[in-house]
């Protein structure tokens, strides 16, 4: 199987998935291709959801990773700052500082008003942005999205994306994101990886 | 002449099987029951149905129309509240019972020989592990509102001794299983109880016992579905419960003579 | 579009309200609304609901304590054993009450298959408070698992996913994000847990025995009372009735219901 970048390969078992790849060394990859071909599956095995899939890392294997699917899944029982404060909490963080740089980041991502609200209460966009913040929030070295800016209104979508990818950028992580939006490749300068299913 | 009529249209319209005689009896005839029906069924050729109850629920039983052209109680209470409710013709007496201990193959068990022996310093029952369990005699008796229960009370009352049981039991059939099980080490139940169960060793209570009168009467028909047959018969099954054939069967099940 | 049913359906639906009402509406007519108070201060009432009370919430607490890690191994298991596991656990709502009670004096009875070595160590559970207490977890216990296993089933896998790749441990997920989720199946089952462990007589009275104070419960009480004093055997029927109705009434339709997932966009 071929390589992502410079930074893995994957080896999915079942045979379904192949990566094509351009090496250069963006801190952004964005995956393309159809919809069903696997770009999903490839995130699920890079996070290490897919137990049959064996994923070699060139350079060291991440110690923590950012996750945002594409139906977003927030926590249903928790406030949208809980949401994000979560994944802080769940490497060890104290309650004060998790909600501390919760708040930091709802501001990043313009939701601050939405801070108690359920994620049942907010729309699809809302949710979306909390769920990157989430993703981003315990500084992760990898950071794996799908779809992740799709249910965001056009008019923020720039000004919101703009940001998720500057704060990456400086926080020197890794980032994988599959997208059928070109404008979110050209605005990362993301290296196009194709998935293509093995015939 | 109208109700008699109306008496009889009910019957026929009954749904209940007319032929069928309804024994209702406490459940200390249990074991006995069996030879008996054996026994009407011969003398009169009818087929005898046998139910059991506890004794404070017949008359609650008979006024809901419950089956029992016969009804034979544990004790003279019992069917003294019968009598005074109107709901049976006047009783004869049928049996006594006298009361008993009953033991367990347990060590504690072993060790009663005499009602005293049932009153042991730590014999509360308490199983929530607090002193040696293995010395603490575990005694059940049957509920005060049950005949063998309130004969138990009256027994322990006139000799003076104060029992902590571990259980007061609904019926004498609960208490006994008790000690079948092995869950109890003694229980005191009727001597018919003990005679039914030769495997349980026996302690007799001795002077201080006391007896309880098992009594039998008519059930009055009001328009329930017992059929005037049914009438007619009652009170040639009683002559024969009362009769010497009769008598044998309650002796070899426990019971003595009235 | 009207959702209620048809008026034919609805006259049908009466006639299982009826026959539940019936006995309720006749149980509070017949009370002896002047004697209420003797009958209800009576030192056979007091002992009994106190250990009613006592004893089913100790027994909810301990199907709680012990159904939830049964709840999430069954619902995430698939094989036979689950199976049987599960069939196990339903069995105490098929099986007559009574039978659950010999079932446990067989096993946990002085002379049980686990009862005797408990024996040994000085405890006895039958004709005790603890027995009761067991009596009633064994017969309430599949309320509760029921309850919390088909919660646990409808909910989404993808919530546990996603706190697992942020670095959240099984149990910690578990605890900060299933058991919020379906925090109103777990207030359900507990209840319907509790009113079961409340109305227990078979098992109770076979296991544990009845003596007042000790192993007594309210139901147990009323059946010793029918004989000796229907009146009161009543009233305390009635307390039973009115406690376990209030409660069932304040089990409102929205926690019979599972947060759902996040719609997909």
């Amino acid at each position: 199987m071929s390589g992502l970048a410079s930074w893995v390969s994957v080896d999915f078992r079942r045979g379904e998935l192949e990566l094509d790849v351009d090496i250069a060394d963006s801190p952004f990859a964005a995956l393309i291709g159809p919809n069903g071909v696997g770009k999903t599956s490839a995130l699920r095995c890079l996070a290490g959801l897919e137990a049959t899939a064996v994923v070699r890392w060139a350079t060291a294997p991440p110690q923590r990773i950012g996750y945002l699917p594409q139906r977003v899944m927030l926590y249903p029982a928790m406030s949208l700052a809980d949401n994000i404060a979560s994944s802080l909490r769940f490497v060890g963080a104290d309650r004060k500082s998790a909600m501390s740089r919760a708040h930091e980041l709802l501001e990043m991502v313009d939701i601050v008003d939405l801070a108690a609200r359920r994620p049942h209460e907010v729309s699809g966009g809302q949710r979306q942005r909390a769920g990157l913040a989430r993703a981003i929030a315990a500084t992760p070295d990898l950071l794996l999205l799908d779809e992740p800016f799709s249910a965001i209104d056009a008019s923020s979508r720039s000004a919101v994306r703009a940001r998720i990818i500057e704060h990456i950028a400086t926080s020197g992580a890794r980032c994988i994101f599959a997208t059928h939006d070109p404008a979110d490749i050209t605005a990362a300068g993301a290296e196009t990886v194709s998935v293509s299913p093995m015939s | 002449m109208v109700s008699v009529g109306a008496g009889n249209v009910l019957g026929a319209c009954a749904t209940v099987d007319d032929s069928t005689f309804d024994v209702l009896a406490a459940s200390s005839f249990t074991d006995v029951a069996e030879p008996l029906e054996a026994l009407l069924e011969a003398e009169f050729g009818i087929d005898v149905r046998f139910s059991f109850g506890s004794s404070g629920s017949f008359r609650e039983q008979i006024n809901q129309g419950a089956p029992a052209d016969v009804v034979i109680t544990a004790d003279t209470a019992t069917m003294t509240r019968l009598e005074a409710a109107g709901l049976v013709e006047p009783s004869v007496a049928l049996v006594r019972n006298e009361l008993i201990i009953v033991t367990a193959d347990s060590a504690a068990g072993r060790s009663v020989e005499a009602l005293a022996d049932l009153v042991d310093a730590h014999s509360e029952g308490d199983g929530d592990g607090d002193g040696d369990s293995s010395r603490d005699v575990i005694v059940v008796v049957c509920t005060s509102s049950a005949p063998c229960g309130a004969a138990t009370d009256e027994m322990l009352a006139a000799t003076g001794i104060e029992l902590s049981p571990a259980s007061r039991e609904p019926n004498v059939r609960a208490t006994l299983t008790k000690v079948l099980l092995g869950e109890a080490d003694a229980a005191i139940v009727y001597r018919s109880d003990a005679v039914a169960h030769p495997e349980l060793r026996a302690v007799e209570i001795g002077t201080d016992n006391v007896s309880v009168i098992g009594r039998a009467a008519v059930v009055l028909d009001d328009d329930s579905d017992n059929g005037a047959d049914n009438a007619l018969t009652a009170g040639e099954v009683l002559e024969v419960l009362t009769g010497e054939r009769a008598a044998g069967l309650f002796a070899e099940a426990g019971f003595a003579a009235p | 579009m009207n959702r209620r049913p048809p008026q034919w359906v609805i006259v049908l639906a009466l006639v299982p309200a009826v026959v539940l009402g019936a006995p309720l509406f006749a149980l509070l007519w017949r009370l002896p609304w002047s004697d209420l108070g003797g009958a209800l201060s009576s030192e056979a009432a007091t002992s009994a609901l106190g250990l009613s009370l006592t004893t089913s919430l100790a027994a909810t607490v301990l199907c709680i304590i012990f159904g939830l890690p049964l709840a999430w191994m069954l619902s995430t298991g698939t094989g036979v054993a689950t199976r049987v596991i599960r069939a196990l656990c339903l069995l105490p709502i098929v099986l007559p009450p009574v039978v659950g009670g010999v079932a446990l004096l067989l096993s946990f009875g002085r002379r049980g298959v686990i009862g005797q070595w408990l024996a040994d160590v000085g405890i006895q559970l039958s004709f005790s408070t603890a027995g009761v207490v067991l009596a009633q977890s064994f017969v309430a216990l599949p309320f509760f698992v029921l309850s919390v296993e088909a919660a646990l089933r409808q909910l989404d896998v993808e919530f546990a996913e996603v706190a697992h790749v942020h670095g959240a441990s099984p149990i910690r997920v578990f605890v900060s994000i299933t058991l919020p989720s379906i925090a109103p199946a777990v207030a359900a089952g507990a209840i319907l847990a509790w009113a079961r462990a409340l109305g227990e007589f078979g098992a109770t009275v076979t296991f544990a025995g009845s003596l007042q104070g000790t192993t007594q419960t309210l139901p147990l009480a009323v059946y010793d009372l029918l004989e000796r004093d229907p009146a009161e055997a009543v009233v305390l029927s009635a307390v039973l009735v009115v406690v376990a109705v209030t409660v069932l009434v304040l089990l409102r339709d929205r926690w019979f219901g599972v947060l759902r997932a996040e719609a997909p966009r």
